[in-house]
């Protein structure tokens, strides 16, 4: 068994959602840490903000963003920024993530996580960006894998050639989603291990692991069910190249009680546990 | 056909415009699949695109989208929508134009209680994520000397949302978040004035007197406590004035309005 990747391993965390705030403080549940939507603690005052500093008394944390929007033709939105590094002073993350997409141009913002096409130039220019995000806020990033539903036909590569690219050229990191690898196998027809198999191991910091809404023709990637089976599958496929990497479960509608996320945070453990990996 | 040397702008452009103004057919660079139609695929992201906007209304209007009922406000919201592209990088502050959007746009704007509504759910949104501010206590404004009195000015808590209704509101708003049959929206004789803010990570409300409205917004304007008492003149005889103007501290002190005295 090859267990290369040498990074910080946080363990088994889950996202921090407000309808679990009040169950986190007064049960203390194990979890090993959370992750948190930079976006929702970019707020003024009031409860996000006291919560979260009561949970990150007690839990570590990881920022997770969904506008920095690396892969937008814009110029870089530094006043955001300026408000990601301010919370990352005020909560003391392990890392900050955001996703290899693009979220709006023109100003606009359409808060969805948009495909690029996997070209040269994309490359050149997300780099490019994710070099100055990463002088900007003093530390690496890393950047995850999203779902996508259309191919662009100019592409001149397969993904996973171009997230080894990107990160490569701007020496940033990897949050590999594995659900999201399953739904744009199946979307784009291709076998997921192969992903798995090409996705550089020292360049992958977290896992995501999450559930889905499988239409047949086409899966959307909702983070409103438990995650499946064959997604776990996929897991102990990533856990066998990749060692132990800190995994996190995503779960952001039909949320349920923390304890079924407990449960299934446990079957994470299980197969982890059985592979026998050295963290 | 597709065009080969289509930029990265080039594509965003066409991207955006087709979610934008829900085009029938995808962008040319749309390629198809045995399993999905490039028109299918691309109608992931234009459906997407709306319903987790209209998902971010309904976190800041509930009592709004309880009063229209569901099909009238996926209607509404998707009108919103059309015209109000996010600029922010946070979803959260999409809702904000939305009262503005519903004071112009018909058949709203004939329906001032909708427009009421939403301003008042607007200014609760607005309070529950304002910023904190240490509040002060009896202790301190018995500390301030008789001859500091005349110029003592106010700061207010950050989160303090002062806003004047034509209807019930409120009330409507009450029975809508206690999941009960809301009442009929009916008109007051005049208008009442209303305080949104927080306390203690907790929203609250109320409704004030003509004259505690009056003096909450003097001090608001920055006047101080002798203008606040020569203005509420209009009400009372001269001698009560400072006795209700010190009710009305001894109050906002209880409800937590007030993070500072100062004096020129
Ligand atoms: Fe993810």
């Amino acid at each position: 068994m090859s267990v290369v990747n040498q990074r910080r391993n946080l363990g088994f965390g889950l996202g921090l959602r407000t309808n679990h705030y009040e169950t986190i403080l007064a049960d203390k549940p194990p979890v090993d840490w959370f992750e948190i939507i930079t976006e929702n603690y970019l707020v003024p005052g009031g409860k996000p903000l006291h919560y979260l500093d009561s949970i990150r008394a007690d839990y570590p944390m990881v920022m997770h963003g969904v506008s920095l929007s690396i892969g937008s033709t814009d110029a870089l939105n530094f006043d955001y920024l300026r408000q990601v590094k301010a919370l990352a002073e005020r909560i003391d993350p392990a890392w900050i993530s955001d996703h290899l997409c693009w979220t709006g141009v023109n100003g606009v913002n359409l808060h969805d996580l948009l495909p690029l096409p996997y070209t040269e130039e994309a490359i050149r220019h997300v780099a490019d960006r994710v070099n100055t995000v990463q002088d900007f806020l003093g530390r690496q990033i890393l950047l995850e894998n999203v779902s996508s539903y259309i191919t662009y036909a100019h592409s001149e590569m397969s993904e996973w050639d171009f997230l080894n690219a990107v990160a490569e050229r701007s020496d940033c990191l990897i949050l590999l989603d594995i659900n999201n690898i399953f739904v744009s196998a199946r979307n784009h027809a291709f076998d997921p291990l192969d992903y798995l198999d090409n996705v550089l191991v020292n360049r992958v910091q977290q896992f995501h692991i999450a559930g889905h809404l499988d239409l047949e023709h086409i899966i959307i990637d909702t983070h409103s069910d438990t995650v499946i089976d064959s997604v776990w599958k996929l897991y102990e496929a990533a856990l066998r190249r990749f060692g132990m990497i800190s995994t996190m479960i995503e779960r952001d509608d039909n949320i349920p009680p923390m304890n079924e996320l407990l449960a299934e945070l446990d079957i994470a453990r299980q197969i982890t546990a059985s592979l026998e990996l050295v963290a | 056909m597709t065009d080969k040397a289509l930029s990265l702008n080039e594509l965003q452009q066409a991207f955006q415009s087709a979610v934008l103004q829900l085009q029938d057919t995808p962008p040319d660079f749309v390629v198809d699949t045995d399993q999905a139609s490039s028109t299918v695929r691309f109608k992931v992201y234009t459906d997407a695109y709306r319903l987790r906007l209209i998902e971010a209304l309904s976190a800041d209007y509930p009592a709004l989208q309880q009063y229209l009922g569901d099909e009238d406000y996926d209607t509404m919201c998707r009108a919103y929508i059309d015209t109000s592209p996010s600029d922010q990088f946070s979803i959260r502050w999409f809702g904000r134009h939305l009262n503005r959007f519903l004071t112009a746009a018909q058949p709203y704007a004939s329906q001032a209680e909708v427009a009421e509504l939403t301003a008042f759910e607007w200014a609760l949104s607005e309070a529950f994520d304002a910023p904190d501010k240490a509040v002060i206590d009896y202790n301190r404004m018995a500390a301030i000397a008789a001859d500091e009195w005349p110029s003592l000015k106010l700061t207010l808590h950050p989160s303090l949302r002062r806003i004047d209704l034509q209807y019930n509101t409120p009330q409507i708003w009450q029975a809508a978040t206690d999941k009960d049959p809301l009442p009929l929206f009916t008109a007051n004789p005049d208008t009442q004035a209303w305080i949104i803010w927080r306390q203690h990570l907790k929203l609250l409300f109320r409704s004030l007197s003509v004259e505690e409205a009056f003096a909450v917004d003097a001090f608001i304007k920055g006047e101080s406590f002798a203008d606040v008492c020569s203005g509420l003149c209009e009400w009372f005889d001269e001698e009560q004035v400072i006795m209700h103007a010190a009710g009305y501290l001894q109050a906002w002190l209880r409800d937590g309005w007030i993070v500072e005295c100062r004096f020129q």
